[in-house]
């Protein structure tokens, strides 16, 4: 079968030392972002970039990843431990899991977060292996004016399940779609020295900008509220493993969130985030068997089915950007921005003319949760106390990371001006309340979304009605403005209170 | 009218702002037609939609009630003027300012002084030895870094 063909040659790919060293560095970096706190997979990537830069496609991809489905694995540990989340996903696995821990079983919760996630998110990559080559082939049928559809489509779901006001997200986007344009595509050079001489070109500009918007920005927001560190020390945290009943209702739990997590993760605006709250908001609603732990007093159920549907979700958020080249969510969006730096255009050409890089990606999914759940299970109590660190420890290192990053990347001191200035303009967005993720998302779209814009337009004369009456696009076209009616719903808008943080 | 989102209405008008001075700046370019694109095609008609979107959520903070008036984040002057301020000092070190007659100070020197100048973000529970040792373990870190990946 091909399939078996396709994964010989990423095996192949993947277990070149070069890549496994990537690898292992992108599942440390993930697993330490994901105790440590006031950081998050998001700021990791954005500061890796330049390092990302500098290696081949597969061995950077690789070690992106790695950050990005890593960080689902340990951020439930400071969740459980110390009722403090370390990646966004895992604010689910607090509720329950920090009661379990304060019972004295943090090792219960530990294991079954860890164990759980380990088997979804090898059954996510699965999902990923089995369902791409259909949608890339799909896929391949698009004419410009479907793309476009599609890519107007996946901009509104983001803006759509984005926390907090969707006018302001939606002008996000469009900023960001115009900043993209003016980076990097080639008809834009005229406008680019006439409105933004200082821009740099796009893979700069996008590893500047994502240094400002997901780190240093965030930083000192963070710095600037009023801030208790986590108080107590860290409760014992060896590998426990669960009773026989637990065990009986936590392991449907896990499929279940796997499940959930697989649709999810797939959805624009989705990832881990969205399938971890959904996973538990369902896994709540299921009626209580007799004996039963109340939700929130310490079901092991309420840790077993976010932890498992946030590396589900994590994985499966990897289809619609390697298969169509839309990332679903701002985290993906930076990886993305990794891919267009090497000179690579996502989409569903890359699966055929780059079929190393995608079946190397896939396998190292498979051997990384492996690495994972190694790394988690025995080494717990250190990650735990990790998960102490004083965040004055963490900020100062992150922000000299970004500052050595963004001067390394050409050697070119304005690069660390523009930098600051980066960093500002994303702590003034976050004052305003904009989230810089739809931004990002315009910016590694706004090429794409521009060139089938203006091919679609050529290939009609300038007819606007092309993308309502081919009939692909029109669904498209559809199902963005369902979405943008669901949202304007009052019924919608308690239902979008988990936040689309992008860490 | 009294403003029922703070927040909102500064968004609005900052996206007013832009969409304005982006249009302003773009009537040099040629804007074509659907047809066949110009180079100011983008910039004007997404200047005129960030500029329309930013109307609406001026509008819509005037008019839609909140809880609390929706502030704005609490400006963190301390953090902004710290991390900004070390991220500054760490360009100039670097780069040298020749304007003030600033030599070249190099790579090195800057990564020992960038913590130090940071960790002053932190109001609660800083101490300068903290800062100092901070500064020696990130600065030999990012000389590691920096030295191993050439």
């Amino acid at each position: 079968m091909d399939l078996l063909a396709d994964l010989a040659l990423g095996f192949h790919a993947a277990l070149l030392p070069t890549h496994l060293l990537h690898l292992l560095a992108g599942c440390m970096v993930g697993t330490l972002v994901g105790v440590l706190p006031g950081v998050g997979p998001a700021a990791a990537i954005a500061l890796l970039l330049p390092a990302a830069h500098a290696t081949t496609p597969l061995a950077a991809l690789t070690m992106l990843a790695g950050i990005y489905y890593g960080a689902q694995y340990s951020g439930s540990t400071p969740a459980i431990l110390l009722n403090r989340a370390g990646a966004s996903s895992s604010v689910a696995a607090s509720v329950d899991g920090y009661q379990i821990a304060r019972q004295g079983r943090a090792g219960v919760a530990l294991t079954s977060a860890a164990v759980g996630s380990f088997l979804a998110g090898c059954t996510g990559t699965l999902v990923l292996a089995l369902c791409a080559s259909p949608i890339a082939e799909f896929a391949f049928r698009f004419g410009p004016a479907e793309y476009f559809s599609l890519v107007v489509a996946a901009l509104v779901g983001a803006v759509v399940l984005a926390s907090g006001s969707t006018p302001k997200a939606v002008a996000m986007v469009l900023l960001g779609l115009l900043l993209g344009w003016l980076a990097s595509a080639p008809n834009a050079q005229p406008a680019r020295a006439v409105l933004l001489p200082v821009m740099r070109d796009g893979p700069q500009l996008f590893t500047l900008l994502a240094m400002g918007f997901f780190a240093i920005g965030p930083i000192i927001g963070r710095l600037a509220e009023p801030h208790e560190e986590a108080a107590g020390a860290a409760p014992e945290s060896a590998v426990a493993w669960p009773t026989r009943q637990e065990l009986r209702s936590a392991v449907p739990a896990m499929l279940r969130g796997t499940v959930i997590g697989s649709l999810l993760g797939v959805l624009p605006g989705g990832g881990a985030l969205l399938a971890s709250f959904a996973a538990y908001a369902f896994e709540k609603s299921l009626p209580l068997q007799s004996g039963e732990i109340d939700f929130g007093k310490g079901n092991l159920r309420g840790v077993a089915a976010p932890e498992s549907a946030n590396n589900a979700g994590a994985q499966t958020s990897f289809i619609p950007l390697l298969t169509l080249g839309i990332p679903p969510n701002g985290v993906l969006a930076l990886v993305v921005g990794a891919m267009l730096m090497h000179g690579i255009q996502p989409g569903p050409q890359v699966m055929a003319t780059e079929p190393g890089l995608f079946w190397g990606l896939v396998a190292s999914m498979w051997i990384g949760n492996a690495m994972l759940l190694a790394m988690n299970l025995p080494l717990m109590p250190v990650w735990a106390r990790v998960a102490a660190t004083p965040r004055r420890w963490v900020f100062p290192a992150v922000v000299l990371a970004s500052c050595v990053g963004a001067y390394t990347l050409a050697n070119d001191i304005n690069d660390v001006w523009l930098l600051a200035a980066s960093g500002l303009v994303g702590h003034v967005f976050i004052q305003l309340g904009c989230e810089a993720a739809p931004l990002m998302l315009g910016v590694v779209l706004g090429p794409v979304m521009e060139e089938s814009l203006r091919r679609a337009l050529q290939l009609s004369n300038g007819d606007w009605s092309i993308f309502v009456t081919r009939p692909l696009s029109a669904g498209f076209l559809a199902i963005g403005a369902l979405l943008l009616v669901l949202v304007a719903l009052p019924s919608a808008k308690s239902g979008r209170a988990s936040a689309f943080g992008e860490d | 009218m009294r403003i029922k989102s703070q927040r909102d209405f500064l968004a609005g008008l900052l996206f007013v702002a832009l969409g304005i001075a982006l249009d302003w700046g773009a009537t040099t370019l040629r804007f074509g037609s659907a047809h066949r694109m110009g180079t100011g095609w983008m910039p004007i008609v997404f200047g005129a939609l960030i500029a329309g979107v930013g109307a609406f959520i001026v509008f819509g903070s005037l008019v839609v009630e909140t809880e609390d008036g929706a502030p704005l984040a609490p400006w963190g002057l301390r953090p902004a003027v710290a991390v900004l301020g070390s991220v500054l000092v760490f360009g100039a070190m670097v780069g040298g300012v020749p304007a003030a007659g600033l030599p070249r100070l190099g790579l090195i020197a800057a990564c020992f002084v960038l913590p130090l100048i940071c960790s002053w973000a932190d109001a609660s529970g800083w101490s300068m030895r903290e800062a100092v040792v901070l500064s020696a373990v990130l600065g030999a870190l990012a000389m590691a870094c920096v030295s191993l990946l050439g």
